[in-house]
């Protein structure tokens, strides 16, 4: 009996696996075919074939279309594991990076790059790297502080208001440097704080590829561990898991995918709080060897079905992505809090 | 007897008609002869390019309406400017502020503003500022420097206290949508609505000196400056209208995934047409800016001949343009290194411009159009690098 439950319950989470990947094929190429500008279908497919006759169609299909949605889909992966590993580690399903103070973090690290230094850094040059190592440093700094009060503190619901409470300084720090920045550093840093999909070129998607692809290689070996934590902490300890140096990893590589895709696209919110939810619901179990996969994969699809109704729903312009990720998500997250007793 | 009935009836509807013909002539007569003193002074809009601003001069008062730029059928403020001391004979009906002229303590949010009324000679007449570390320029650096002017802090959140201390006898101030101006609207002080960075003709809100000056008791002078400034304006346009080339400007850069350029009724949309050249988006009927991302400028300005871009405190180069953006390479401009660059933390473009649009109209034209005005770049630099 058991194990017909446990082999219908797999197939669930393969056909669960299988939607998830036909809606990033979907939503993929979505993408590549509609944008702000219009141009027919017969000419973005002979780009992809290589049969190129407008140099400024390959241009905008080549290197600005397929890279925005590679974006999009590397993004919503990283964010979506992120929001899994700390969910499972604190116990708690709405933890995500952002509620841990990890985005306000990097997010402090970048305002400081832009507005404290006059703005200038913010104006775009060199600036780049400038704010992918301010964002780099601010989620360091707050994954640091946690690694510190963990070993002070014992519950996790104790280290999450912790990690609750660092974001509500950050956010304060952030709010200080505004106030005191010129007009074009608040101008840069609202509008980083949008968030986007758009502003990477194959070069830069290249170093978040490979970064955010070590991080989840690096996830993927913790799947025994977290199914372990799944059953209390006492229970994990007694089937050999060193629960605070896992806690502790687990914590690191969450705040790093987080780190990564908030320096390279912003402060992209909600999605790593929800991916999960909907890869729990769609797959049905808390086995984290079919959750794992589907996370990384339905939360590549909602970034980009994000990103794409951005694009779409724009008439020729960009919405902000954060201004999409709440309509999608939040309808789930309520369904969640409403439903707790079934997750 | 039938036809004497109708002959009367005719003659009766002639004598109407030749009646109300002669009323009408004579009411007409009247007005003709009478127009002089029959319209009121008040009825003439002084303003002539600005559309935000309409001054009129009353006896012993000039009334000025500042339109909602955001709901041109409502008024952002209504003004009665008296001279100082002296009480008009009559003043028109309806709810105006009442401000004293000319201003003595005045309280100046804006630097560019500041930096007119110090052209027209009123800087002494600015007690207070707001947003102090903008003020870069004589004779306000030194003045706030020496406490001379009181800063009253950031323009968003000024100090009550410190504008209470300053009891200035009006605020000048730049108005956003459907936003108030907070606890400064209970100091019980004059509050103007400067809405003429809103306007979309570069002539129509220079043309905004012609108001500050009778503010400032410098309403000839304000007028000597802006009859340069239009006749300029109006000169070099011309000038360059008929130099036959016009090519295509791109402005602005991509930012963290958003490019934002002028809307195609926009005041710097105009201002590059007025210097003989096409802008990309001179269809668009916005007079705000498009925010749009790389795909739909590319898409237009692939081609653009020349590319303005405004900085804040850096010098770009081609080389940073290309390590920002890689795509950014691929413009015509920049492959033919016309790439223009305005660092506007060290040229006073932002302080300039507004009141004073035939120089901005000179530096375009001196890029688009050396050939008819000379290179004489005061605001940009071409990018190096290339």
């Amino acid at each position: 009996m058991m194990k017909r439950e446990t082999t219908g319950g797999n197939r669930r989470a393969a056909v669960a696996i299988w939607v998830a990947a036909v809606a990033i094929a979907f939503f993929f190429a979505g993408m590549v075919f509609c944008g702000t500008v219009e141009i027919p279908a017969d000419a973005v497919a002979r780009v992809l074939f290589g049969d190129v006759d407008d140099a400024v169609v390959l241009t905008i299909v080549r290197d600005v279309r397929i890279p925005m949605a590679l974006t999009a889909l590397v993004a919503g992966m990283a964010l979506s594991v992120s929001g899994l590993l700390l969910q499972t580690t604190f116990n708690n399903p709405l933890a995500g990076p952002s509620i841990l103070g990890i985005s306000t973090g990097a997010s402090l690290g970048v305002a400081v790059v832009m507005l404290g230094f006059g703005g200038w850094l913010g104006a775009g040059l060199g600036c780049y790297a400038g704010i992918l190592a301010g964002a780099f440093a601010g989620a360091a700094v707050v994954m640091f502080l946690l690694l510190l009060f963990s070993m002070a503190v014992r519950g996790n619901s104790m280290l999450l208001i912790i990690g609750i409470l660092i974001g509500y300084l950050a956010s304060s720090a952030i709010s200080l440097l505004n106030f005191f920045s010129t007009q074009q550093g608040v101008h840069s840093y609202v509008i980083w704080g949008m968030g986007n999909f758009g502003g990477l070129t194959w070069e830069r998607l290249g170093v978040m590829g490979v970064s955010v692809a070590v991080c989840l290689a690096g996830a993927s070996l913790f799947v025994k561990p977290l199914n372990a934590l799944l059953l209390g902490r006492r229970y994990a300890g007694s089937m050999g898991v060193d629960v605070r140096r896992t806690r502790n990893w687990l914590l690191v590589i969450s705040g790093a995918l987080a780190a990564v895709v908030t320096a390279f696209c912003g402060p992209v919110g909600f999605l790593g709080l929800v991916m999960p939810h909907v890869a729990r619901m769609s797959t049905g179990t808390s086995n984290h060897v079919w959750l794992f996969p589907a996370t990384v994969l339905f939360g590549g699809a909602g970034a980009l079905l994000c990103a794409w109704l951005s694009v779409v729903c724009g008439g020729g312009q960009i919405i902000p992505v954060n201004a999409i990720t709440p309509i999608i998500s939040v309808p789930v997250i309520i369904y969640v809090i409403v439903n707790r007793k079934k997750l | 007897m039938k036809h004497i009935k109708e002959m009367v009836r005719c003659l009766a509807a002639v004598a109407l008609v030749a009646a109300v013909a002669v009323s009408a002539g004579c009411r007409g007569k009247s007005a003709e002869t009478s127009g002089e003193t029959a319209v009121k002074p008040e009825a003439v809009n002084l303003m002539t390019e600005a559309k935000l601003l309409r001054l009129y001069k009353g006896e012993g008062y000039y009334r000025a309406e500042v339109v909602n730029p955001w709901d041109t059928a409502s008024m952002l403020g209504a003004y009665l400017l008296v001279e100082r001391g002296v009480e008009p004979d009559s003043v028109p009906e309806g709810a105006f502020t009442r401000i004293d002229v000319p201003l003595e303590r005045s309280l100046v949010y804006s630097s560019v503003h500041a930096g007119i009324i110090d052209e027209m000679g009123a800087a002494g007449a600015v007690a207070g500022v707001a947003d102090g570390e903008y003020f870069k320029k004589s004779p306000y650096r030194e003045r706030i420097a020496g406490g001379g002017i009181v800063n009253v802090g950031s323009s968003m959140s000024p100090s009550m206290e410190a504008v209470v201390a300053l009891s200035p006898d009006a605020i000048l101030l730049s108005p956003f949508e459907n936003a108030g101006h907070g606890v400064i609207e209970r100091a019980g002080v004059p509050v103007v609505e400067c809405a003429d960075y809103m306007e979309a003709t570069p002539k129509g809100r220079a043309e905004w000196v012609r108001f500050f000056g009778l503010l400032y008791g410098r309403g000839a002078e304000a007028d000597s400056i802006y009859s340069v400034v239009r006749d300029s304006y109006d000169g070099l346009s011309e000038k360059v209208a008929h130099s036959g080339e016009r090519p295509l400007v791109l402005t602005e850069m991509l930012t963290d995934g958003y490019w934002f350029v002028p809307g195609g009724a926009s005041y710097m949309a105009r201002l590059i047409q007025d210097a003989g050249a096409s802008y990309p988006w001179c269809n668009d009927g916005s007079a705000g800016s498009l925010q749009l991302d790389f795909s739909s400028v590319y898409a237009k300005a692939a081609d653009a001949d020349y590319w303005l871009i405004r900085t804040y405190g850096h010098d770009m180069s081609l080389d940073d343009l290309r390590s920002v953006y890689l795509l950014n390479s691929q413009f015509k401009a920049f492959k033919d290194g016309n790439v223009f660059v305005a660092n506007t933390a060290e040229v006073p473009l932002f302080e300039e411009f507004p009141f004073h649009p035939e120089k901005l109209l000179m530096e375009y034209a001196s890029i688009f159009h050396p050939e008819v005005t000379g290179e004489n770049l005061r605001y940009f630099k071409r990018a190096k690098g290339y």
